[in-house]
């Protein structure tokens, strides 16, 4: 799920980052955007700040923030216009941290438009640090925006404040009330489609649901829509339960773990498929999975500087787009797998699908264990694009079955009809 | 490492005395900038470096001793058959160029040249170690071609220009001798690259750069714009490497110092930034965004000394000041350059403006010391900050634009 090539990209920009140590670093400024508020995350370089606040070398000394003090300067040189109604700042959780061996204040504030008021039109303007460390410039980040359905892990990079341009307009469209919850289902659709080891993990479950463990092998008969409703809730509880906690409580970064274990399960549920290591226990296995997969789907959302109420809206919006595709595949698949279970040939489908999918498993393993034994930077997944192509294909493929199934059923039906006629003739 | 560096000093005295037989013969039959270049005499060039780069390749088979010889002979005997030095300081820069690419191969070629369109090409430049750069690495390259590389800046810089970049380079080598990390920090990681083809008619830049330095000279039909050019020294003192002392931007820094200890007290106090503090340079690098900056003070904004109220004495360091970038370059680069910085209506426009601390004065050694000269096109910074590698003196960011010709006015 994750994007490998930045992964890479920003691990070396850390590690250049760390060795070329500038000295007059930049500032970082993130919004996110929500209905009454603006929330805002400040990166300030402490060495840079201090020569704008002298006072900032006394309170890393203390390690105490005077927070009037501090709150009075941010007011000053960090402004929010909506539509010409200036929002008010309030400073929240602030403290030292280090990034990149560099001291950073890191402060959380909330700018609130007049009560009953909602947010449109947005104006900056900030000089933090730059009022008077001339060449000090300030990245503005879009973080997210829940009109727009902004929500990404990723934000995006507005523009840079500098000397003689330190003001601009956030860039913002009014689409409609439900624009921004549509474009969070479909993120959450994007999502699924373009994991393609969440995908594989589901297809080791649906092959496998409702059969029955007999000397250590399978035994082919259908499984019901029962089996499938069991087995995909069972996932999707586990998933959202660990979604819902990893996106709104501060987690600690484990991303490359998680990602890990997603892999260890479907290499384990390929496994399952040829041999049944989980028989009779596939309801219980999916959700204790769900929960690992839920972990790996929150590093694809950002909800920092929301209000809980649009944290909540995000997260049931981004969940329901995962559920719709996950019910639709099983839909879709179940038919289509029960269609060769019926045939000799389901033992063998059974058998490559098992090794497929605990082939590409362990080499995801391999890929986020141990980067450094695979190279190049493919990341072995389809796009959204593919995974429709591959699903269209199995469907495609399971009709011609279905009709030339019936096709000889029907020659079956004729000829023996024309054997219970002949004598007669 | 030792074996590195004792090859290292080996490659550079032999690369220093090469250069100096060179600039002694470009000396002795050089013409003056005033000759016309005529196209004849270009393509004769062009063929006759075929056969010196050549030559170049023979020598490198047998040994790097009989290399130079074997070039001190050459530049001797021969006037006519390793003539880049013969048509003018742009058929010369043009003739050096192609006989690098000669000693290339063709992939080396492509990675060389990029195209005289590509603003995100000519805009990629920087003050840090590592980061992405156009163009070929020094390091990557073998002795010959290094030298044919070496060759052209020889001849697209005067020795006063030469001098700042063997300095920075060496300067770089002196940062990982004394443990810098070699992956980053070191001559081989400085990168040359041409944006668009040689030429002594079309347009084209000579690009060559990496930590603390970048020389970006474009060349508009022959006459040569060397903006923006960043250079930066740490350690900003002198030091000593392989047995030979540097101290690359001591000139620039000093003659800064000097036009500014020319000035009487009310004259300082004039041209001091109140309510300023510069941790680096204002203008600084362009980082590829394909754009010319747009963060030059303007309008009342512009502040300091007018360089045309001050007595000629203290304009005289002004412009020795100006001199010690602008003359880094020959003359098809500087001398319509300097006419047009030290006119009489330039100075009139012209401030000079200094922020830091105001009761240590002018003091280089006091990092957020910040020295700038700010015309109608020149724009020249120096600030001094803290130390990165050798921590305890501070160390030189400066920038040379022209607020009208940068790039050659060609984005």
């Amino acid at each position: 799920m994750i994007n490998w090539r930045l992964a890479i990209v920003i691990i070396v920009w850390l590690v250049a980052g760390r060795a070329a140590a500038h000295p007059a670093s930049q500032s970082r400024l993130y919004l996110s955007v929500d209905q009454q508020q603006v929330g805002v995350t400040l990166h300030l370089p402490a060495d840079q700040l201090e020569k704008a606040l002298p006072d900032v070398k006394t309170w890393q000394t203390l390690k105490h923030f005077e927070r009037e003090k501090f709150e009075l300067y941010l007011a000053d040189h960090l402004q929010l216009f909506s539509a010409g109604r200036a929002l008010k700042l309030t400073l929240g959780d602030t403290h030292f941290r280090t990034l990149d061996d560099e001291t950073f204040v890191a402060a959380q504030l909330a700018l609130a438009m007049p009560p009953g008021e909602t947010v449109s039109s947005l104006t900056l303007y900030n000089d933090i640090i730059q009022h008077y460390v001339i060449n000090h410039r300030t990245l503005v980040f879009l973080q997210n925006d829940m009109a727009l359905g902004h929500i990404d892990a990723e934000p995006v990079l507005i523009d840079i404040l500098r000397y003689g341009h330190n003001q601009i307009d956030i860039p913002r469209a009014n689409h409609g009330p439900w624009h921004g919850f549509v474009r969070i289902i479909y993120h959450g659709i994007h999502h699924i489609l373009e994991g393609s080891d969440h995908l594989a993990f589901l297809l080791s479950l649906l092959m496998v649901t409702g059969l029955r463990a007999r000397r250590r092998t399978w035994q082919s008969h259908p499984a019901t829509i029962g089996d499938a409703f069991r087995l995909v809730t069972s996932f999707a509880i586990g998933h959202s339960v660990t979604l819902a906690i990893n996106a709104l409580l501060p987690m600690p970064d484990y991303l490359m773990w998680v990602e890990a274990a997603v892999a260890g399960s479907v290499l384990l549920g390929g496994v399952n498929v040829l041999f049944p290591l989980f028989a009779g226990r596939d309801n219980l296995l999916a959700m204790l999975f769900g929960l690992i997969h839920g972990m790996a789907f929150a590093s694809a959302l950002s909800v920092d500087g929301l209000q809980i109420s649009s944290q909540l809206i995000v997260l049931f919006g981004f969940n329901l787009g995962i559920e719709i595709i996950q019910v639709l595949l099983v839909l879709m698949l179940l038919p289509c797998i029960n269609l060769w279970r019926k045939s000799r040939a389901f033992t063998a489908l059974r058998w490559v699908t098992g090794l497929i999918v605990a082939a590409f498993g362990a080499l995801w393993l391999t890929q986020r264990i141990a980067p450094q034994w695979i190279t190049g930077e493919h990341t072995f997944t389809l796009n959204a694009g593919h995974t429709l192509a591959v699903i269209a294909a199995v469907i495609a493929l399971s009709t011609v079955k279905y009709w030339r199934k019936k096709q000889r059923c029907e020659k079956a039906n004729e000829r023996s009809l024309s054997l219970t006629r002949m004598p007669l003739q | 490492m030792t074996n590195e560096t004792s090859r290292t000093f080996t490659i550079t005295v032999l690369l220093r005395f090469f250069l100096l037989v060179c600039a002694l013969s470009v000396t002795a039959c050089g013409s003056s900038s005033d000759d016309i270049i005529d196209e004849t005499a270009a393509s004769s060039s062009d063929d006759s470096s075929d056969d010196s780069s050549d030559d170049d390749s023979d020598d490198d088979d047998s040994d790097s001793d009989d290399d130079t010889s074997a070039d001190e002979s050459d530049d001797d005997s021969s006037t006519e058959d390793t003539s880049c030095e013969e048509s003018g300081e742009m058929a010369e820069l043009v003739c050096s160029a192609n006989a690098f690419m000669d000693t290339l191969s063709a992939d080396q070629q492509a990675g060389l040249v990029y195209e005289f369109t590509d603003s995100t090409a000519k805009t990629t430049w920087s003050n840090l170690p590592s980061v992405s750069r156009n163009g070929l690495a020094m390091g990557d390259l073998t002795s010959s071609q290094q030298e044919a590389a070496f060759e052209v800046l020889q001849v697209a810089l005067t020795e006063q220009g030469m001098q700042d970049l063997e300095g920075l380079l060496a300067a770089d080598d002196y940062l990982v001798e004394i443990g810098a990390g070699s992956n980053q920090y070191g001559s081989d990681h400085y990168y040359l690259a041409f944006i668009g083809e040689p030429s002594t008619t079309e347009n084209w830049m000579l690009q060559f750069g990496g930590h603390h330095m970048a020389f970006n000279i474009t060349y508009m039909a022959g006459v040569g714009y060397p903006v923006p050019m960043h250079e930066g020294a740490e350690p900003k003192g002198s030091f000593e490497i392989n047995s030979t002392t540097y101290a690359p931007l001591a000139d620039e820094g000093n003659a800064l110092v000097a036009m500014f200890n020319s000035l009487t007290a009310d004259e300082l106090s004039n041209a001091f930034l109140y309510d300023e503090y510069y941790s680096d340079v204002l203008v600084g690098p362009d980082n590829g965004n394909g754009t010319y900056p747009s963060s030059y003070p303007y309008g009342s904004n512009r502040t300091g000394v007018l360089v045309s109220e001050l007595t000629e004495e203290q304009q005289a360091y002004v412009i020795a000041a100006i001199e010690t970038w602008v003359n880094d370059y020959p003359a098809n680069v500087a001398e319509h350059l300097l006419a047009d910085y030290t006119s009489e209506a330039a100075l009139e426009d012209t401030y000079i403006a200094w922020a830091g601390d105001e009761s240590t004065g002018v003091d280089v050694d006091v990092s957020g010391t910040y020295m700038r000269i700010d015309g109608p096109r020149l724009w020249i910074e120096v600030v001094c900050q803290n130390g990165i590698i050798v921590r305890n003196q501070t160390h030189y960011h400066t920038v040379f634009r022209d607020k009208t010709y940068d790039y050659g006015n060609s984005l």
